[in-house]
């Protein structure tokens, strides 16, 4: 008899995180000691082993997301892009010896862009849910375009379209997400957040930036409960007080236990995020048919060298 | 044998259907009301999950890489019976997989180690002088140095007449400068620019003494070790952060591994110094236990500097020491002739006179 075990959920089913510290906290120590000790060459596969625990905590409609990148891939990933690296620098270096240093931070924070996007582009293509893969199209040059002209809007209007900025970067991640074949919706508007932000902005001065955090979760809100998936929508209860408590303590925890405590900071995250989201609606998995775009065959090389942290797995 | 049910996902759309577990000879078998549902070779089924009592758990398929069933605990439990030994397996291929990577990695280290302050002399030769020139000024500007050169004609002029005698033909042109300073110190920077600070002069009591120390700075000039040390470090900074990039606490570890190589190397630059400039006063018939007195000074300064115990590996220096001693070696009984006049050398003294009066 067939059944499908997403059809007519319940509204409002929570995404659900069943930590499990204690294999995180061994597999980050794998990681860090075997990547020393390697010379980082382990740390392709240690960081893809505790993504892949990460993911599988969770689960979406009582089926777990699974992480199927390998180490392999990563390693090839970062293969591929030395040579690229190495350019970059060779010109940082030389270019620091002469008056044009300020021209390195141009194709510096393009090429930031350009790794942050393809980063998530592989992350979300080996996450799988109910077999499905994910799927990031869209090109991070495009990408870095759009990151670019809206960094010299921001610039040129002294922070003002900041928000604004921050709903169109996410407008094109979304547009160009997809679980299989069903692509993800955003539905919000660029003008939205456009009084939290100049509020939260101006109260930044006398809160020592504390109300920032509050324009924060209102960015976080809108922006899942605009984004739609067949017919169920996101919605999140973060909020500014719960969002600046969560940053101090992990801030805190770091600080205390010298970085030790990286791992208790990740399950935190993890917990607090899924915790807070919120999914409302039914879905039809009968419908959700797997993507004939085949994943690239190499993961994220710039973006492991270039030391960014884009996602959250 | 039938192992219960299970859910099986197809990889084709985001439903999965129950099936029944049957392991038939060296396959398992997915069935329901309508027939066989799929066929895995039991070789090929890997754990993506294990369930536990309360939890069920994920399996797949080498051959099939999109399919999925997810089993519980009692399910698993009985095929895992029926499966190869896998762990067993997986065990020995993960500790030759391991052991693989410790000795490449022990041939990376060894030779990065080895080749990086072996290549950058090459690498050295084939900068061009204005780009030497530039790192050197770029150097002092960083220093913040250029504001507080001292030069007061006659200073300048003792000065270039004792650096003339020291080095009268160098194969790498100098300038030397005295910067009014705090530091008891000199340096040697890319580009031929040497920097004697005003402190160092001010404890010297005879121009030997001064001959010495800028001998020794000619010594690094001529061997190029201020630019050889910046591209060692470079070499390994760079190496750090491509292998390490995102794992602070491991790049941390080998920065420090680095350091301690670089701190070698920039030990071996200071003998090699001391030599080439033991070297240059012999050539120039200047007394060389002036070095030898500015070195005795500063470990009365700096009573740990003469340490050459356990802590020696810290330090960028030999032991003063160690220097004291090879340059007695070298010394003789010898009369040497005066270098610069009484006038001269209370010229030189007085050099930054001018410069701290403005």
């Amino acid at each position: 008899m067939d059944s499908s075990v997403v059809e007519q959920k319940v509204a409002k089913t929570q995404i659900k995180f069943r930590s499990d510290l204690g294999a995180l906290y061994g597999y980050w120590l794998l990681h860090i000691c075997l990547s020393f000790f390697t010379l980082g060459i382990y740390s392709f596969w240690g960081r893809t082993n505790v993504r892949r625990h990460l993911a599988q905590c969770i689960s979406v409609f009582n089926e777990r997301v699974e992480y199927i990148g390998t180490g392999k891939e990563l390693f090839f990933g970062f293969l591929k892009a030395i040579p690229l690296f190495i350019l970059g620098y060779i010109l940082l270096f030389v270019l620091s010896l002469t008056p044009l240093i300020a021209l390195v931070f141009i194709p510096a924070i393009y090429i930031y862009w350009i790794a942050s996007y393809g980063s998530m582009k592989y992350r979300f293509s080996r996450l799988t849910w109910c077999g499905i893969r994910g799927h990031l199209s869209g090109s991070s040059f495009t990408y870095a375009n759009l990151s670019f002209w809206r960094a010299f809007l921001d610039v040129i209007t002294f922070g003002i379209l900041i928000s604004h900025t921050d709903i169109e970067k996410w407008r094109f991640t979304i547009k160009h997400s997809a679980i299989g074949d069903t692509k993800l919706k955003f539905h919000g508007e660029n003008d939205a957040l456009f009084g939290t932000h100049i509020i939260t902005g101006i109260l930044a001065i006398f809160t020592l930036g504390i109300s920032r955090f509050w324009y924060m979760a209102a960015l976080k809100r809108y922006q899942l409960e605009h984004t739609t998936f067949q017919n169920i929508q996101l919605k999140s209860t973060i909020t500014g007080g719960s969002l600046w408590w969560l940053m101090t303590s992990n801030l805190c925890i770091l600080i205390f236990t010298l970085g030790l405590g990286r791992p208790i900071v990740i399950n935190r995250n993890f917990r607090f995020y899924t915790e807070h989201t919120h999914i409302v609606g039914e879905l039809d998995g009968s419908k959700i048919l797997q993507s004939k775009e085949l994943p690239s065959k190499t993961g994220e090389g710039l973006e492991s060298i270039l030391d960014l942290d884009t996602g959250i797995l | 044998m039938n192992l219960g049910t299970a859910r099986y996902f197809d990889g084709k759309q985001a439903v999965s259907r129950e099936v029944t577990l049957f392991v038939l000879g060296e396959k398992l078998e997915g069935k329901d009301d309508s027939g066989s549902v799929f066929q895995w070779p039991l070789n090929s089924i890997r754990v993506k999950h294990r369930p536990k009592q309360d939890e069920s758990g994920l399996i797949s398929s080498l051959q099939y890489p999109n399919t999925r069933l997810s089993l519980n605990y009692a399910v698993f439990q009985k095929l895992n019976v029926a499966l190869p030994n896998n762990s067993f397996r997986s065990f020995t291929s993960s500790t030759v997989a391991i052991f693989s990577i410790v000795l490449v990695t022990l041939l990376i280290v060894g030779a990065l180690v080895w080749s990086v302050p072996r290549f950058t002399p090459s690498i050295v030769d084939w900068i061009p002088d204005q780009i030497r020139k530039n790192i050197g000024e770029h150097a002092l500007a960083e220093f913040e140095l250029q504001d507080h050169r001292c030069d007061h004609p006659k200073g300048m002029k003792a000065l270039n007449k004792l650096v003339q005698k020291i080095l009268p033909n160098p194969k790498i042109p100098v300038s030397v400068n005295v910067y009014s300073s705090v530091y008891v110190n000199a340096i040697a920077l890319p580009g031929g620019h040497v920097a004697i600070f005003s402190e160092l002069l001010d404890t010297m009591k005879h121009p030997d003494e001064l001959a010495g120390v800028l001998a020794h700075e000619f010594g690094h000039v001529q061997n190029n070790d201020s630019l050889d040390a910046l591209l060692v470090h470079f070499g390994y900074s760079f190496i750090t952060e491509v292998i390490l990039g995102d794992i602070e606490e491991a790049e941390l570890l080998l920065s420090l591994s680095n350091h301690l190589i670089e701190l070698k190397h920039s030990r071996e630059a200071e003998a090699n110094a001391d030599v080439y400039g033991l070297q240059l006063l012999e050539k120039a018939n200047i007394n060389p236990n002036g070095l030898q007195t500015v070195f005795k000074h500063l470990k009365t300064l700096e009573p740990s500097e003469g340490d050459d115990g356990w802590t020696s590996f810290l330090s960028t220096h030999p032991p003063i020491d160690a220097r004291i001693h090879n340059i007695s070696k070298e010394s003789s009984k010898k009369r040497y002739p005066a270098i610069l006049s009484k006038r001269e050398w209370k010229d030189l003294k007085n050099i930054c006179l001018i410069h701290e009066d403005k």
